[in-house]
């Protein structure tokens, strides 16, 4: 059985780390409830624009918009990996980094160059253990990375996209589904995704009758098109980052709670394995001193 | 229910948060080439916005109410408005001299090349119509 000493340092370190952890806890919850008023808040405008390109997209006679359409004169994509600066949030970036290196052994299977941009230090350090080079680092996307920031990202992205330097855009990011819940998910912002799927008018004349809208358009569908577009995979971009944040304190929230509930139960069974040590103690010393004062009689 | 259906529904949203959600009676836009309004039946229209105010007036609401819609883009269909700008302020958000200092800051711009002065007419009509809307108490 061990020392009566050691058990009660050891309950103290435990109890130290149990403050720790608690504080933490407490620290990104109140981060926490910033990052998911942002990450709840971004959605509405991106649902909204979404829903009124694929309007525009479906009565429109030639939808076409350069980032829309795949580019041909390259492979090369890009592979943005958000991940975060801070650790001891479980999972969290264990899950991104798993995501990340099999998409990247996909792409290198079809042998398709690759340009990986890292965002958060945790990142970084994982794909410098890995021994993968990395083209460009971030480490301002945090909870405190505002719009514009991030929009001047996506504006690279597309010049680039535009120059024809690069044929995808892919982002891997944690999609914020609920306070305890997230999951990896992959995004292509470039060629915009989630709009093309749809049916052009032209296809949905060939097989259906189709009338199209009397849309009024000011100054003009392609002008409005110039302009709506690059906003989405601007705010695409924005809603991945400010998801990967709640979704990481929502992550570090849950596990602090776990490590301090667990501490807790430490130190109930370090009290009770004191308590015994101490009694067997008495115990011993008592059973010496009668032992004793019997052998003076 | 009746009535929701006699009026016109406003959404208003910037990339950070949605700001408005309502129902409303008509809306007065600040549109690239001038201001439009909009009432119950309008055709569907998609338009540019331009830095300016936007009035609403909003049901069970008896005053109208303005904000500075900084550009963006607005959608007419089936009733419904939606908004999408870049940002809104509101008349208490900001001081006169908040204001004042962004039209200074617009007039302190570069302005040598064509590309330039472009930018800077674009920024000195937004802080003037800005200061507009915050002095007008």
């Amino acid at each position: 059985m061990a020392n009566a000493r050691e058990i009660i340092r050891r309950r103290k370190s435990v109890s130290n780390i149990c403050q720790i952890t608690k504080t933490m806890e407490m620290i990104s919850t109140s981060k926490f409830r910033k990052a998911y008023v942002k990450a709840v808040g971004a959605r509405p405008y991106m649902e909204l624009l979404t829903g009124l390109i694929q309007r525009l997209v479906d009565q429109a006679e030639n939808p076409s918009h350069p980032l829309m359409l795949p580019n041909t004169k390259t492979k090369k994509t890009i592979l943005l990996v958000l991940t975060s600066n801070r650790g001891l949030c479980g999972g969290f970036n264990g899950g991104l980094h798993r995501l990340a290196g099999q998409q990247l052994e996909k792409l290198r299977e079809q042998e398709i160059p690759v340009d990986i941009y890292v965002s958060g230090k945790k990142g970084i350090s994982h794909f410098k253990f890995t021994k993968q080079e990395v083209a460009r680092t971030f480490t301002d996307m945090d909870e405190k990375a505002e719009y514009a920031d991030i929009a001047a990202l996506a504006d690279d992205f597309i010049a680039q996209y535009i120059a024809g330097k690069i044929a995808k855009v892919r982002v891997i990011y944690m999609r914020f589904l609920s306070n305890s819940r997230h999951e990896p998910e992959i995004l292509d912002i470039l060629p915009l995704s989630g709009i093309h799927k749809a049916k052009t008018l032209v296809e949905r004349q060939a097989t259906e009758k189709v009338e199209i809208g009397d849309c009024i358009f000011s100054p003009s569908q392609k002008e409005i098109l110039d302009e709506i577009i690059p906003d989405c995979v601007r705010s695409q971009l924005y809603q991945c980052v400010v998801d990967t944040v709640a979704s990481e304190q929502g992550a570090r929230m849950t596990a602090m709670q776990a490590a301090t509930t667990n501490g807790e139960q430490m130190i109930d069974n370090l009290t009770r394995e004191y308590n015994r040590v101490r009694q067997s103690q008495i115990t011993s010393e008592l059973l010496d001193i009668i032992g004793g004062s019997e052998a003076l009689n | 229910m009746a009535e929701k259906r006699k009026n016109l529904h406003l959404t208003i949203a910037t990339p950070q948060a949605q700001i408005f959600d309502t129902g409303i009676f008509d809306a007065t836009l600040p549109a690239h080439d001038g201001l439009i309004g909009i009432m119950m039946g309008h055709a569907p229209i998609v338009c540019k916005l331009k830095p300016g105010v936007m009035r609403f007036h909003e049901t069970g609401q008896p005053r109208v109410t303005t904000i500075f819609v900084d550009g963006g883009f607005f959608d007419v269909h089936e009733n419904h408005i939606v908004v999408l700008t870049p940002r809104v302020i509101r008349r208490n958000e900001m001081t006169v001299e908040q204001a004042r200092e962004i039209l200074r800051q617009a007039e302190a711009l570069a302005h040598q090349t064509g590309e330039q002065a472009a930018a800077q007419t674009s920024h000195l009509e937004r802080a003037r119509e800005l200061l507009k809307f915050i002095q007008k108490d």
